[in-house]
């Protein structure tokens, strides 16, 4: 059997195209009996239907696959038939003769029509042929006996042999096949049902070893019987691999997720994209204003985040006693006024995958730690329900960070407080000796006049020099004056923003040891203001740290708020807002004076040195009481040109 | 008589020792309103340089002073025997500053502005007790010129005589004669200065050691 019957190799389009060669002879044979059947059918007399025999012509041709040729033989032998008839009978009469020329011709088209079916049939197998052909998979038939009988340019492509080198051999012998079962188990499902899917292993001609997905199906005769055996496989090789490499690497990932000393959790956020993406339905598109504007959206989401896997790491951070006592929405580790989570959801919401930053989580303990972490979000990914989030705990670092932070603000205070006490002893004795020197001279004077004799000429030189004592001493707080304005002064425009956030993470752990909490609530758009950046950060901090300490003995709620707003006549208005004891009233009225303080520690210096800070930059500072407690303290800054804030 | 003369009753000075013209000045016309001689110096170093250094009077010091501070030169001067009484004055006194300055013998402590009629009076005690401690140290340089006039033997029977031995118990001590022994007596009691044996006895114990 020609191994190109069925599954030829060549290009559907030229499917016929290796025949022509063999159609070529067929026709030239065709043609040549057709002559012979001729010559004898006309010259010799031989009675009889010698035209019969054009029929082995019309077949012939047949065999050639063409249509025309088809057409062209069953006309040529119709007229070669009448021509024979014609020359030997002359015009037709109703005999014998003419009864054998039409019984002939209606052999002739009969054949003809029957071989055009033929071969409209053969065309439609031929190119369904060449379908299965054009498939990647390989497909096979072999016979009950395993011998292959057919043979794709897949199955070549797949073992490597070529049809011509496996029709013929037993296929298990030429592909090696091993399975994953028995054999007879595939028999006995093949044979009882007509078909078996399953995995081989195979054999490559070069001795590699292939996975197979083969599906078989068993083809049997009219009878019933089993004839043949069609098998298609599917090169799984590389997918096994794929796939085997994909468990290598979760199965890694799960070892590093378990045994990492760092807290590792899974968080789920689909129910919080499913928020955001209604967010953008809505045309939000400044997420970070909207969620200045509605801070229960932070809390609600972080409540919709879930918790679904955490490591053994922070089972031990947290303080609990299995995992399971973790997993469920994130909002019982995060405190409400988490301004992170916030941080987070913006990430999300840009997409721009990972955050990173610092926390407070609250262990099941209720003790708050201090932690630095990082989340990765899947890139343009359709799934969040495995959001990988790291955790490293740093409250020790922090709280010896803060004792070291607070040692040193100790020490600058004590630096302050003692260059203070040197800088006041030397204006003192500055001061003190013209002081001394006038009380004197102008008791001598006095004595002199008092005398029985008054010395008026000693008097008045008294005086005179108790007058010159007197500019003397003048000139001495002047120059201690413009010692203290000397100090020369950066003027810059800076963004308040930024510096209320710099003063809010240098305060950080104050707030948190106080438990209070901090809002802060700028105007996005306006004006940035001009002035000794140190200096003013100086101000606030001092102004938060008033307002945090005076909320230390407030059993309530522990709000800070740092407002800015536009002010009147182009300047901005800052406002520290607390809800502390309020400022008593025994101390409103000399509250910005200095050595006034109603702390135990404090020198009452920090309020006197803001306010003439304020206003050496054109600004002012006062404060109120506010009537649902606390106290707010507000203080201006002139904005002088606008149009170039936020070059 | 042999006795010397006491030096001559001089006028006190008030020394002013501040760096301060101004203080010098006002306090130099309040002690002349007073009609106290004054003298003023700018520096410690200018005080020891000045011309009249045995002058009775007192001393008022500035406890600031450029160079070496008003307790050092306390000190410095105590070290030098020289018994001025001192009246501090200070820019800012404190109590262990003042405190150590009355320990070593200043007389006031004055904090600056201080009242005048305080100063004075300050000045005023400082210059009496000066008077007294010369008139005492001129008594006890009387008794030692005395004391030197004494012939060893004389020197002999004033011990004896003051330790309140009788002449005869001095004569048999010394081998004399209980005659000689009295000639002596007289003639220590002459010398001396003295009339009674309770004065020659105090004059003894004065000398102290040296006798």
């Amino acid at each position: 059997m020609p191994a190109t019957t069925l599954f030829s190799h060549a290009p559907a389009g030229t499917l016929i195209g290796p025949r022509r060669a063999a159609s070529g002879w067929l026709s030239a044979a065709g043609t040549l009996l057709a002559v012979a059947v001729f010559i004898v059918d006309t010259f010799t007399a031989l009675q009889g239907a010698v035209a019969v025999v054009y029929l082995v012509v019309v077949l012939l041709v047949a065999a050639t696959g063409s249509r025309a040729a088809i057409l062209g033989a069953v006309a040529g032998c119709s007229l070669l038939t009448l021509a024979s008839y014609l020359r030997g009978h002359g015009w037709p009469e109703p005999d014998a003769a003419l009864l054998r020329c039409v019984v002939s011709l209606a052999a002739i088209v009969v054949t003809g029509v029957l071989s055009l079916r033929a071969r409209e049939r053969m065309a439609t197998i031929i190119r369904q042929a060449s379908l299965i052909n054009l498939t990647h998979d390989s497909i096979y038939v072999r016979d009950t006996d395993d011998v292959i009988v057919e043979w794709n340019g897949g199955a070549e492509a797949l073992y490597g042999w070529t049809a011509r080198e496996a029709v013929g051999r037993r296929a298990s012998e030429l592909l090696a096949t091993a399975f994953a079962g028995y054999r007879a188990d595939m028999d006995a499902q093949l044979f009882s049902e007509g078909r078996w899917e399953g995995e081989l292993i195979q054999q490559h001609r070069d001795g590699r070893i292939v996975l197979v997905e083969a599906r078989c199906a068993l083809l049997r005769d009219a009878a019933g019987r089993a004839q043949l055996i069609l098998e298609a496989g599917t090169d799984i090789t590389a997918r096994r691999a794929a796939d085997a490499a994909l468990a290598e690497s979760e199965r890694r990932y799960r070892a590093i997720f378990e045994s990492a000393r760092f807290s590792f959790w899974e968080e789920d956020y689909t129910l919080v994209m499913e928020r955001i993406a209604v967010l953008r339905q809505q045309g939000v598109v400044d997420l970070a204003a909207y969620l200045a504007r509605h801070p229960a959206f932070v809390r609600d989401a972080c409540s919709l985040t879930m918790v679904t896997d955490v490591n053994a790491a922070t089972v031990r951070l947290l303080g609990a006693q299995r995992r399971e006592d973790l997993l469920g929405p994130l909002d019982r580790f995060l405190p409400g006024s988490d301004r992170t989570f916030a941080q987070v959801l913006l990430t999300v919401f840009e997409g721009s995958g990972t955050a990173e930053g610092e926390t407070h989580l609250v262990n099941l303990k209720g003790e708050r730690l201090n932690v630095l972490f990082a989340i990765s979000m899947p890139l343009g990914a359709s799934r969040y329900d495995r959001v990988l989030v790291s955790v490293v705990d740093i409250t020790d670092r922090k709280r010896a960070e803060h004792a070291l932070m607070a040692m040193q603000a100790e020490l600058a205070q004590a630096a302050r407080v003692t260059a203070l006490g040197e800088m006041s002893a030397t204006i003192a004795h500055e001061v003190n000796q013209p002081l001394a020197a006038i009380v004197t001279q102008g008791e001598a004077a006095l004595r002199w006049l008092r005398r029985d004799q008054p010395d008026f000429a000693e008097a008045c030189d008294g005086i005179e020099r108790l007058v010159r004592d007197a500019r003397r001493a003048s000139e001495v707080v002047n120059r201690v004056r413009s010692l203290a304005s000397k100090e020369p002064r950066q003027h810059v425009r800076f963004d308040l923003r930024a510096l209320a956030d710099e003063c809010a993470r240098l305060l950080d752990g104050e707030m948190a040891r106080h438990r209070v909490g901090l809002t802060i609530d700028m105007e996005r758009e306006a004006p940035l203001p001009r002035g000794d950046r140190v200096q003013l950060q100086q101000v606030v901090m001092n102004l938060m740290g008033n307002a945090i300490r005076a909320m230390g003995s407030v059993p309530g709620r522990r709000e800070l708020t740092l407002r800015s707003r536009q002010g009147a006549c182009g300047s901005l208005l800052v406002e520290v807002e607390d809800t502390g004891t309020g400022i008593p009233d025994d101390i409103a009225a000399s509250l910005f004076d200095a050595f006034v303080t109603s702390r135990g520690g404090g020198m009452g210096m920090g309020l006197a040195i803001c306010r003439s800070t304020v206003e050496s930059h054109g600004g002012r500072l006062w404060a109120t009481n506010r009537p649902e407690g606390g106290a707010t303290f507000h203080f201006t800054l002139p904005v002088t040109v606008v149009e170039e804030a936020r070059a | 008589m042999n006795r010397p003369m006491p030096a001559v009753v001089q006028a006190p000075i008030v020394c002013v020792v501040d760096d301060d013209q101004a203080v010098r000045e006002a306090l130099g016309s309040l002690f002349r309103s007073v009609g106290l001689s004054v003298a003023t110096f700018g520096s410690a170093a200018d005080f020891l340089a000045r011309d009249n250094a045995e002058a009775p009077g007192c001393l008022v010091l500035d406890v600031r002073l450029p160079g070496v501070s008003g307790l050092d030169f306390q000190a410095q001067l105590s070290g030098m025997d020289n018994r001025l009484p001192i009246v501090f004055m200070t820019g800012h006194g404190d109590i262990p500053m003042s405190v150590r300055a009355m320990k070593a013998g200043a007389l006031d402590f004055l904090a600056k502005p201080f009242r005048d009629q305080d100063m004075l009076d300050a000045v005023s005690m400082a210059i009496d007790r000066d008077a007294a401690s010369r008139r005492d140290a001129d008594a006890l340089s009387a008794v030692r010129t005395s004391y030197a006039s004494l012939t060893p033997r004389e020197r002999e029977v004033m011990r004896h005589v003051t330790a309140g031995l009788m002449n005869k118990q001095v004569g048999a001590l010394l081998g004399l004669s209980e005659i000689t022994v009295k000639i002596h007596r007289g003639n220590v009691m002459r010398k001396m200065g003295v009339r009674s044996l309770a004065d020659l006895v105090r004059h003894a114990e004065a000398l102290g050691d040296q006798a």
